[in-house]
């Protein structure tokens, strides 16, 4: 068994805390780029895929879906080869200047009414090249701050870029929100949702000056001086045994299930709220980003924690709480939104109609609002929205949407809720990073441990909306039996983590 | 301990054969229905694409745990 040749560390004190700062703004801004398309999508998607149109529905999907799930993994492979053979500096800036790029182009492409096809075709290119990006970038940070840190406080300092993912999506929606409130709705819907995406220039090419006056990590250097770089990661990494093994228990054993718990306490949770309890949209990201903001703390300390007691119990524990209380929480959460239980006050109501010409000749746009008030302070908000024909009086479409608006009770009680999720996120992902970067030997860390981080968060996380919601479509299906996804994975891991993963781990890092 | 990952790796195996069929089935069922969409070739192609490696890659799992990989003094993580 090899042991740490340098406990106190590769780098001193001072300099561990500059790593681990440029290592995470540049991590915290590819999350916040990645995130952007996600939480815009709704907009990104009348503007650029058109509905009824089926060529546009066709690159809309693969721009859901390829991104994520293939793009991801293959960027792991991508950079990961990368950075086990010309190190790990220059990988993760590269990483960090194809996501900035392809967000800024984003933010400046013509939509489909302007350049037509071409449209929905840049942004799909643009999407996967973010994929690939984000693919390559978290192995690198977490790589490279390891390599930096004491081998007893590992877990501790690389807890620091486990934070990026979720201060990215906390990040994300405060712009989107910011932007939305001084820009106005309509032009925000109209043009003001670029400024997010032209914004990540900034933030890239101020990362891209932190990260440019480092220098590579002591371990990869020393290897590189020893002449020990292996020529072929790739086949090192997967094509023998003893690292293959240990690539699967990473993904069966950890990864797997620290994905659907992490995309169940943001992600899901977060549609839960708007598509199934129909919380209003301003209300819904409030409590994501506050619940974001109680428990992102909850990283450093859990990652900290891990450093005495060992990855692996911090990790399961994550995964057994989200197991057993993933319902009880989901259920408490819908009885807030849930009518059948309140008492509405009819005399009330309130009534609002507002009409608008619009662009088309003759044509009008009338916007009904009813307010439907009850005794707990709860509104459900009726939006009719009628397009008619001036012309002949015809009505030429309708909509009708319903929104809840939550009394402060309630909202908070939301918050709680969602931050006790997000505190199981904090257990499994806060030591992840130290997990897996002391599974593998220097000179293909990078390739092996960004491989099953990302099939775990991209293909078993990312998938976690798609088959809950198929789940709750399925006939007889309750609202909560989409998370018999998150639980069904997370126990398999679980399973697989008690039984193969022994004790500590943080022997190899110095092979 | 050892004997337990031994007979837990016969069930990945199996398991991950099983699933890779149901999931091919699956598949084959949903695209030849004539009311399949482009959004469910999309997703199915993509779906089959990423998770019969990953499946492989679990029956993998199942036949090193069956085969005594991850029993003890065999890990390198093990303290």
């Amino acid at each position: 068994m090899n042991h740490v040749e340098n406990p106190a560390g590769a780098a001193g004190k001072d300099n561990l805390w500059s790593v681990i700062t440029a290592s995470s703004v540049g991590t915290l801004i590819e999350w916040y780029d990645f995130y952007i398309f996600g939480s815009l999508a709704t907009i990104l998607s009348s503007q650029f895929f058109p509905h009824g149109n089926p060529t546009a529905a066709f690159l809309s999907t693969l721009a859901t879906f390829a991104a994520g799930f293939i793009v991801r993994p293959f960027g792991a492979l991508v950079f990961g080869r990368l950075g086990d053979m010309i190190g790990r500096k220059y990988t993760f800036l590269l990483t960090l200047v194809l996501m900035g790029g392809s967000t800024f182009a984003i933010g400046l492409i013509p939509g489909y009414d302007v350049i037509g096809y071409a449209a929905p075709v840049l942004v799909l290119l643009l999407r996967l090249v973010q994929g690939l990006a984000l693919g390559g970038e978290y192995g690198g940070a977490a790589t490279y701050v390891a390599e930096h840190a004491p081998a007893n406080r590992r877990g501790f300092y690389t807890s620091f870029i486990q934070t990026t993912a979720t201060l990215g999506l906390f990040l994300s929606l405060g712009i989107i929100l910011l932007c939305r409130y001084t820009v106005g709705i309509d032009s925000f819907n109209h043009w003001g949702w670029r400024i997010p995406f032209l914004l990540s220039a900034v933030l890239v090419v101020v990362s891209i000056i932190i990260r440019m006056k480092m220098h590579e990590s002591p371990l990869f250097a020393k290897i590189r001086a020893e002449g020990k770089i292996v020529k072929n990661p790739l086949k090192e990494s997967f094509g023998k045994k003893e690292n293959l093994k240990m690539v699967l228990l990473a993904l069966f054993g950890a990864t797997a299930g620290q994905g659907v718990i992490w995309y169940t306490g943001q992600f899901y949770a977060l549609s839960f709220i708007q598509k199934i309890m129909n919380v209003e949209f301003v209300q819904s990201n409030y409590i994501i980003a506050l619940a974001l903001l109680i428990a992102t703390p909850f990283f450093v300390v859990f990652g900290g924690w891990s450093d005495k007691i060992g990855r692996r119990n911090i990790m399961l524990a994550g995964m057994f709480l989200g197991i057993i209380l993933y319902r009880p929480i989901y259920k408490q959460m819908y009885k807030l939104s849930d009518f059948s239980l309140k008492t509405e006050m009819p005399e009330a109501k309130t009534y609002k109609t507002e009409t608008t010409m619009g662009n088309a000749k003759a044509s009008a746009r009338i916007v009904k609002t009813t307010d439907n008030r009850y005794t707990d302070g709860t509104i459900l908000r009726e939006i009719s929205t009628q397009a008619q024909n001036t012309a002949g009086g015809k009505e030429v479409s309708a909509e009708i949407k319903k929104e809840v608006v939550l009394p402060v009770g309630s909202f908070w009680m939301l918050v709680l809720l969602v931050a006790v999720q997000v505190l199981f996120v904090t257990m499994v992902y806060g030591p992840i990073a130290a997990f897996l970067v002391e599974l593998f030997p220097t000179n293909i860390r990078y390739t092996s441990m960004s491989l099953p981080y990302h099939i775990g968060n991209g293909v078993f996380g990312g998938l976690t909306p798609f088959i809950a919601i198929s789940l709750t479509s399925l006939p007889g299906a309750t609202p909560f039996d989409g998370l018999w996804y998150p639980i069904g994975v997370a126990a398999l891991c679980l399973i697989i983590g008690l039984v193969y993963i022994n004790k500590t781990t943080d022997q190899t890092l110095n092979r | 301990m050892n004997a337990l990952r031994k007979y837990l790796g016969i069930i990945w195996l199996l398991g991950g054969i099983l699933l890779a069929a149901v999931l091919t089935y699956k598949a084959a069922i949903t695209l030849t229905s004539t009311s399949a969409t482009t959004e469910d070739y999309v997703f199915w192609i993509v779906i089959v694409a990423i998770f019969i490696p990953i499946i492989i890659g679990f029956i993998l799992f199942g036949f090193y745990g069956m085969k005594g990989e991850y029993g003890s003094g065999k890990l390198k993580v093990e303290s």
